[in-house]
C-alpha cells in the first residue's frame, strides 16, 4: 500500500518526518519555562511532573505549536504540490492542486490559463486564512488579551 | 544661576499622563535627586530633559534650558550633559572591549586617535579605580560593580557640566553600591559637575544630593534642601516615604503606611522585642548543608563551583530566621535546598524527625504541604495563564484539601481577604494585578497548604518602600495569627534586623556569622558583617 502513488502515501511520507522540527522547538521552549519560577513554585505545592509538562507549561508555550502549525500546514501543502507536479506524488487520477498543476504548464501551451490561475488563488487563500485562523487561535488563548 | 531650569514639563504617552506639569532647577555644580516611587515618572522626566523619548508616543510640552537656552539640552547630551542608567550589563555591548566602547565616545566627541586616543582611555579607567589593563575586557568579564564603573568612565570621557544618574546603584550589591557612590562624589568634586540623581532610596538621597526634589504620580510632592525635606518634610507623602523604611534603630510594632499618613491616622506606638528565649520547639534543623555546582571543562574534567558550604542552623517555631547576603552568597539556594528543588551534595535537614533531603518524592509529599516558598520575582512566580481562583484551588486540590470546588472556593475567598485583596479578585488573571499584589497572591498560595515554615525568598525585595511596609506589616500579622516561622532571605539588612529574631550572615556559600539579630546589629564580630553594616546608606554621617 504504502509504495504506491496516493493521498495515503503522500500523508504518511510527509507527518513520519515532519514533526522533528516542531519537536525541537517545543522541546526547547519547555526547557526554558522548567526554570521559570511558576512552575518551581508548581514544584514545591507538589504539582506532578506531567502536571508541570501539560496543566502549567503547555499553555504557555502553545504559541510556538499553533506557529510551527501554521507554517508547517503550508509547508506540507507546498510539498504536496512540488512531489505530485514531479510525478512522486498523489497518482493522475486524483484530483490535487500539484497534478492540476501538473496538467496546467501542457495546457498553458494551449492558452487554457484559467487552470493553474484557479490552483494558485486557491492556495493563497488558503495558507491566508490558515494564519489567520491560527493568529486568533493565539489571541484567544492569551488571557493578556482578553 | 541654574544650569539646567525645567519649566511646567508635562509628558503624556497614549492613555496615560506620565509627568504633569513640573518645574525645578539644576545649579551649577549642585546636586539634586528626583525621588519617588515606580510609575512616579522621574525616569521619564529625565529621557524628556535629554530628548531620548520616542518622538511617535510621547507628546512633551512645557520647557527646558540649558545654560539659559531653551531646547539646547537635547542637543549638548553625550558631550555636555551625561547619563548613566540602572543595569549596566543591558547598557554596555556585549560584542566590544570596555576599552573600545570608552573610545567610541571620545573619537564621535572629541577626534581623538591613535596613542592619544588609548591614553586617554587608560587614564578614565584609572580615574573609575579600573586597572588599565582592562581596557580589553569584554563586558561580561567584569561584575557589575566594575561595568558600573565603565559606564562612568563613558559618562566622564568629555567632561560633562551636567550627569543624569538613573538609578545607577539600585542593581548592585550594598558593599558595591557604597563603592560606586563614594566614586561619583569624589569625581563631582574633582570635575565641578552638576548633578541630577534619580533614585527610589531616599537613604541614598541623604548622602548624596543637597536638593531633594519628591514626586508622585507625575507630580511634585514637595522640594527643598536636603535637611529640610529630611528633618523637617512639610508633605504627608515624604513623610510617608521616609517612615515606612524599616529604622535601624528600633522596632516598631507596625511600620507605616502611605494611607496612614494621608489619613492623618496616628501611628501605633509600642515596640516589638525580638530574639528567642531558648524554650521554644524546633521547626526545622539543618547540619553541614552543602551543595555544590559542576561545570563541565574540556573533555573530561569538571569544575566544582560551592554554592552554600557547610550550613548549620535551626529554626524554632512561630520566629523568624533573618539570612542577609550579597549576590552569589547562596542565600537563594540555600533556601531552594529546604524545599527540595536542588539535590543536596552533602548534609542533612531535619523538620520534625525525617531526615528531609534523603526521603523519595512520594514520602516527600505530606512534608511540602509544611514548608513553603515564596519567591522573589512577583511577576515570575504565578502561572499567566490561571486565574488567581485556579492558582489558590491548585495547591489545595493536589492536598485533599477541601472537599469540593465551592469549599476550595470559599477558603480561597477567606485568603484572599486575609491578605487583603477583594473578592473578585479570584476570576482575574495575574497580569491585571501590580507587583505588590502579586506578591500577596503568592503569599495566599503559600498559606492555602497552611504551612509550618514559609521560606521568603527576597520576598519584598522587588517592591517599593511604601508596598513593601503594607507586605512586611501582613506577613508579621500572619505569622502572630498562625505562629509560623519564617526563613526571610534578603540583601537588605533594614528589612532583615526589622523581621528577624535570629540573623545569618552569608559570604561566597558560608555562614560567616550567625547569631541574635538585636545582638549581631550592635555588636557585629566578623568583618564582613561589619562592613555590611557600614554600607548601608544613610548611616554614614
Amino acid at each position: 500500500m504504502v509504495n504506491q502513488k496516493g493521498v495515503l502515501t503522500v500523508s504518511l511520507i510527509l507527518g513520519l518526518t515532519g514533526w522533528t522540527g516542531i519537536f525541537r522547538l517545543v522541546r526547547a521552549e519547555y526547557l526554558k519555562h522548567k526554570v521559570r519560577e511558576y512552575v518551581l513554585a508548581a514544584d514545591v505545592i507538589g504539582a506532578s511532573p506531567a502536571r508541570r509538562m501539560f496543566v502549567h507549561i503547555l499553555p504557555n508555550v502553545s504559541h510556538v505549536v499553533l506557529v510551527q502549525l501554521s507554517l508547517h500546514v503550508v509547508l506540507f501543502i507546498k510539498s504536496e504540490v512540488i512531489l505530485t507536479f514531479l510525478g512522486f506524488g498523489v497518482g493522475v487520477e486524483t484530483v490535487s492542486w500539484g497534478s492540476m498543476l501538473a496538467e496546467a504548464g501542457s495546457e498553458l501551451l494551449l492558452g487554457k490559463w484559467w487552470q493553474i490561475t484557479a490552483a494558485t488563488a486557491a492556495m493563497a487563500l488558503l495558507v491566508t486564512a490558515f494564519s489567520l485562523f491560527t493568529d486568533a487561535m493565539r489571541d484567544a488563548l492569551d488571557p493578556r488579551l482578553k | 544661576m541654574s544650569l539646567l531650569e525645567v519649566r511646567e514639563l508635562t509628558v503624556g504617552f497614549p492613555g496615560v499622563q506620565a509627568v504633569r506639569g513640573i518645574s525645578f532647577d539644576v545649579p551649577a555644580r549642585g546636586s539634586v535627586a528626583l525621588v519617588g516611587e515606580s510609575g512616579s515618572g522621574k525616569s521619564v522626566t529625565a529621557l524628556s530633559i535629554m530628548g531620548l523619548l520616542p518622538k511617535e508616543t510621547a507628546s512633551v510640552r512645557g520647557q527646558v534650558y540649558y545654560g539659559d537656552e531653551l531646547g539646547k539640552a537635547a542637543r549638548v547630551r553625550g558631550s555636555e550633559i551625561a547619563m548613566i542608567f540602572q543595569e549596566p550589563m543591558s547598557s554596555l555591548n556585549p560584542v566590544f572591549t570596555v576599552g573600545f566602547q570608552i573610545g567610541e565616545v571620545l573619537r564621535r566627541h572629541t577626534g581623538l586617535a591613535g596613542r592619544a586616543l588609548r591614553e586617554r582611555v587608560s587614564g578614565l579607567l584609572e580615574e573609575v579605580g579600573l586597572p588599565p589593563a582592562r581596557a580589553g575586557a569584554y563586558p561580561f568579564q567584569l561584575s557589575g560593580g566594575q561595568q558600573q564603573r565603565v559606564m562612568i568612565a563613558m559618562a566622564l570621557a568629555c567632561e560633562p557640566k551636567l550627569l543624569i544618574a538613573d538609578e545607577p546603584t539600585t542593581a548592585l550589591d550594598v558593599t558595591v553600591q557604597r563603592q560606586i557612590l563614594d566614586l561619583i562624589a569624589r569625581l563631582r568634586e574633582a570635575h565641578e559637575m552638576a548633578m541630577l540623581f534619580i533614585t527610589h532610596d531616599l537613604g541614598l538621597v541623604a548622602e548624596i544630593a543637597e536638593h531633594v526634589v519628591v514626586m508622585r504620580e507625575g507630580q511634585i510632592r514637595e522640594q527643598g534642601p536636603a535637611a529640610t525635606i529630611f528633618g523637617a518634610p512639610a508633605d504627608p507623602y515624604t513623610r510617608a516615604l521616609l517612615a515606612c523604611r524599616p529604622p535601624l534603630e528600633r522596632r516598631p510594632m507596625r511600620l507605616p503606611v502611605i494611607d496612614d499618613f494621608i489619613n492623618q491616622k496616628k501611628p501605633e506606638t509600642g515596640e516589638r522585642s525580638r530574639g528567642l528565649r531558648g524554650d521554644e520547639p524546633t521547626v526545622l534543623e539543618a547540619r553541614g548543608l552543602a551543595k555544590s555546582f559542576y561545570f563541565r571543562e574540556g573533555l573530561f574534567r569538571k569544575r566544582e563551583v560551592p554554592a552554600v558550604k557547610g550550613a548549620t542552623f535551626r529554626i524554632a517555631r512561630g520566629k523568624t530566621l533573618g539570612v542577609v547576603g550579597e549576590s552569589g552568597s547562596g542565600k537563594t539556594t540555600l533556601a531552594w535546598l529546604l524545599v527540595r528543588l536542588h539535590q543536596p551534595s552533602a548534609g542533612e535537614v531535619r523538620f520534625d524527625g525525617a531526615d528531609l533531603l534523603s526521603l523519595e518524592p512520594a514520602a516527600a509529599m505530606p512534608y511540602k504541604r509544611r514548608i513553603q516558598i515564596v519567591f522573589q520575582n512577583p511577576y515570575a512566580s504565578l502561572n499567566p495563564r490561571f486565574t488567581v481562583g485556579q492558582i489558590l484551588a491548585e495547591p489545595m486540590r493536589i492536598h485533599g484539601i477541601g472537599t469540593g470546588a465551592a469549599e476550595r472556593r470559599s477558603r480561597s475567598l477567606d485568603l484572599l481577604a486575609r491578605v487583603g485583596l477583594p473578592a473578585e479578585s479570584l476570576d482575574k488573571y495575574p497580569h491585571e494585578f501590580s507587583g505588590g499584589q502579586r506578591q500577596r497572591i503568592a503569599i495566599a498560595r503559600a498559606l492555602t497548604l497552611r504551612p509550618e515554615l514559609l521560606i521568603l525568598d527576597e520576598a519584598v525585595s522587588a517592591l517599593d518602600v511604601s508596598v513593601q511596609a503594607q507586605l512586611l506589616n501582613l506577613l508579621q500579622d500572619l505569622q502572630d495569627e498562625y505562629r509560623m516561622s519564617y526563613l526571610f532571605i534578603s540583601h537588605d539588612l533594614a528589612v532583615v534586623k526589622y523581621m528577624a529574631d535570629e540573623v545569618l550572615v552569608m559570604k561566597d556559600g558560608e555562614v560567616v556569622e550567625a547569631g541574635a539579630s538585636d545582638e549581631l546589629f550592635a555588636r557585629p564580630r566578623h568583618p564582613y558583617t561589619q562592613a555590611l553594616l557600614a554600607a548601608i546608606p544613610g548611616r554614614a554621617q
